[in-house]
């Protein structure tokens, strides 16, 4: 009897409970959903306000005559446009921005998985390793371009040094002719990327069951038929994520080219963003330079959709 | 969270241990053989792909230890004969490297913590809480990360100079807060939604609303995550080049990176200062990298791997 007694008011609570969740849960669909809007309101705002307003504004004026230095004028026009066509310069940059953004980012990939396939191997000092691997990628990127500028000084540089205290040709002027600050800076871009590449590389690779490669063991497979037939299929998906991020990205550089060659010799180095910014700040044309911001935000899109359309397909997502 | 070594050390042991018997014995000594030599193969690439990452680093740090005389030499001095501090000395007393890292501790400071409070906000709500559109609302916010911060400077420049804010933390500090900001989102969203679904549960029986349950529960149990994206977030802002450059033209406002990449301009070839301001400027990468190392790379993959 005391048994019983002692329990009832347990029961009433929890049958209390219940009630009060079944009635609750109907006002707190509502309740729930107010409190999430609040709490994605700031974001949406300020991401309007100061990503969004002012990429409208950008084509908004690629379509007007917008110089700082003369009076403001509202029409619109295609002036900015027309006159993006008949520059040379313009041209030139366009060219080396998808050249850069191509040919960086296959290096970046193609050394970044050699390292990943390294790092994915046990041995000692694994740890070290990889955070060695982090460096480069956490390194401010004008920095290390300020830096590599500095160890290609032709005079100072390391080198050149090198060289010399090895006996070879060392009179290298780096950054000084069109064809070796091209290679120059592809030499730093690739150290500076391939790093992330190969970390991301690697969480792939983690990420492929043991059991796959047990399978092949039993079957006997080689280790290039291992790579081709398991690596490189499980981890396609990895890198086109990798490939296409970091094109979006090379579309963009400026800090590197800035820091290395500021666009030199000449315009050899000169990428569209550098233009954009020589154009739009230092020469105060914020119409132009909008126009270009447009045309480049397009290349970008035109990769992001393909992006959409080629990686965020469920079976690639596996 | 997604990084563990779990699965390579399962490869080896199974390896060992699935060994048929008929030749087995014969084949394990070949493997070992062979084992032991592609071992050391890659113990020496490992060594020279780190010494490949690693050289431009160790080759600032020794020429912002070397003294005067020898930064000139031809050829270069590979190992200084002697080692002094001097050019901290000067990057931080007559050159204005210590104002620049202030400028920049401040400025990537408060846009961190901004974008780490809107973004865990919005990431627990896209997470944990149930209402339409949800995917949609979580790929506008993503869809904002594609926008090309060059097509927002001149805008953004015009705009600041217009509310007189070019040449103040906050031209750095609003636009750093909202690009991060996406990122900052799927990370949350990310980490918050591999919580157990019964921490709210417990917290409304124990009587606490939404909001309590917010505050008390989820955040306490989010901190790692939110370290994690504030790493990342703070790498960023503290690296970022553009925009420091276009809206601080004033000398004294520059942040590290600006300041770092301008100095060569105004004197000739000062690099012993500059080699020791990188130093200085690498100093919290750094430590973060050394401390958060795990954290950080399985933050960074997250994106891409998911």
């Amino acid at each position: 009897m005391k048994e019983i007694t002692r329990s009832e008011p347990g029961v009433v609570a929890g049958s209390a409970i219940l009630s009060r969740t079944k009635k609750r849960t109907r006002g707190l669909g509502s309740r729930e959903r107010r409190f999430a809007f609040w709490l994605i309101l700031p974001t949406f705002v300020g991401l309007t306000a100061i990503l969004l307003y002012p990429s409208a504004q950008t084509i908004l004026w690629s379509f007007q005559h917008y110089v700082l230095t003369d009076p403001l004028q509202h029409n619109f026009t295609l002036s900015n446009y027309t006159q993006l066509f008949h520059d040379h310069v313009f041209w030139l940059a366009l060219k080396f921005t998808i050249f850069y953004a191509v040919l960086s980012v296959l290096g970046q990939t193609i050394v970044g998985l050699g390292v990943a396939l390294m790092a994915n191997r046990e041995f000692r000092g694994r740890g070290l390793f990889r955070a060695a691997l982090l460096f480069p990628w956490m390194m401010p990127t004008v920095i290390t371009a300020v830096v590599w500028r500095f160890m290609y000084d032709p005079n100072y540089g390391l080198f050149n040094g090198v060289l010399q205290r090895l006996g070879l040709p060392h009179s290298f002027v780096w950054l000084g002719s069109p064809t070796l600050a091209v290679i120059a800076l592809f030499l730093v871009a690739i150290w500076k990327v391939n790093s992330f590449a190969a970390l991301v590389f690697l969480a792939g690779l983690q990420s492929i069951p043991a059991s796959v490669y047990e399978a092949a063991d039993v079957d006997g497979a080689t280790a290039w038929q291992r790579f081709s037939r398991i690596t490189m299929p499980m981890l396609r998906p990895t890198i086109l994520v990798v490939l296409v991020l970091r094109t979006v990205e090379a579309l963009q550089a400026f800090d590197i080219i800035y820091g290395l060659t500021l666009g030199g010799p000449g315009y050899s180095t000169l990428n569209l963003p550098l233009y954009l910014y020589q154009q739009a700040i230092q020469g105060l044309n914020f119409g132009y330079g909008s126009a270009m911001g447009v045309v480049l935000a397009i290349m970008i899109s035109a990769f992001a959709i393909f992006y959409v359309k080629v990686l965020y397909r469920p079976e690639s997502l596996g | 969270m997604s990084i563990t070594e779990v699965p390579n050390q399962k490869v080896q042991k199974r390896k060992t241990s699935t060994a048929r018997p008929r030749s087995g014995p014969m084949r394990r000594q070949r493997r070992s053989g062979w084992a032991k030599a592609r071992m050391g193969l890659f113990n020496a690439s490992a060594i020279v792909l780190g010494f490949y990452a690693l050289f431009p680093v160790l080759w600032i740090v020794i020429t912002s230890l070397k003294p005067q005389s020898q930064l000139t030499t031809q050829p270069v001095t590979l190992i200084p004969s002697s080692i002094t501090l001097g050019s901290y000395r000067t990057a931080l007393g007559q050159a204005p490297f210590g104002r620049y890292y202030i400028n920049s501790l401040v400025v990537s400071v408060s846009s961190t913590l901004a974008t780490l409070f809107l973004g865990t906000l919005a990431g627990y709500a896209i997470a944990r809480l149930r209402f339409r559109f949800k995917k949609t609302v979580l790929l506008v916010i993503l869809g904002f990360s594609f926008l090309p911060p060059i097509t927002l400077v001149v805008p953004l420049f015009n705009l600041f100079r217009h509310f007189s804010l070019l040449n103040t933390y906050w031209a750095l500090i609003i636009p750093y807060t909202f690009l991060s900001l996406p990122i900052c989102v799927w990370l949350m969203n990310a980490y918050l939604q591999d919580l157990p679904k019964e921490l709210e549960e417990a917290a409304m029986v124990d009587g606490l609303n939404y909001f309590g349950a917010f505050i008390r529960i989820i955040l306490r149990v989010s901190i790692p995550g939110i370290v994690t994206a504030g790493l990342i977030i703070f790498a960023t802002d503290w690296n970022e080049f553009l925009l420091a450059l276009t809206f601080m033209t004033d000398n004294s406002m520059r942040t590290l990176p600006v300041g770092i990449a301008l100095y060569p301009g105004q004197y000739t070839f000062p690099w012993g200062i500059i080699s020791a301001a990188t130093v200085l400027a690498l100093v919290p990468v750094a430590l973060a990298v050394s401390v958060f190392q795990k954290r950080l790379i399985s933050g960074m993959t997250l994106g891409a791997v998911k």
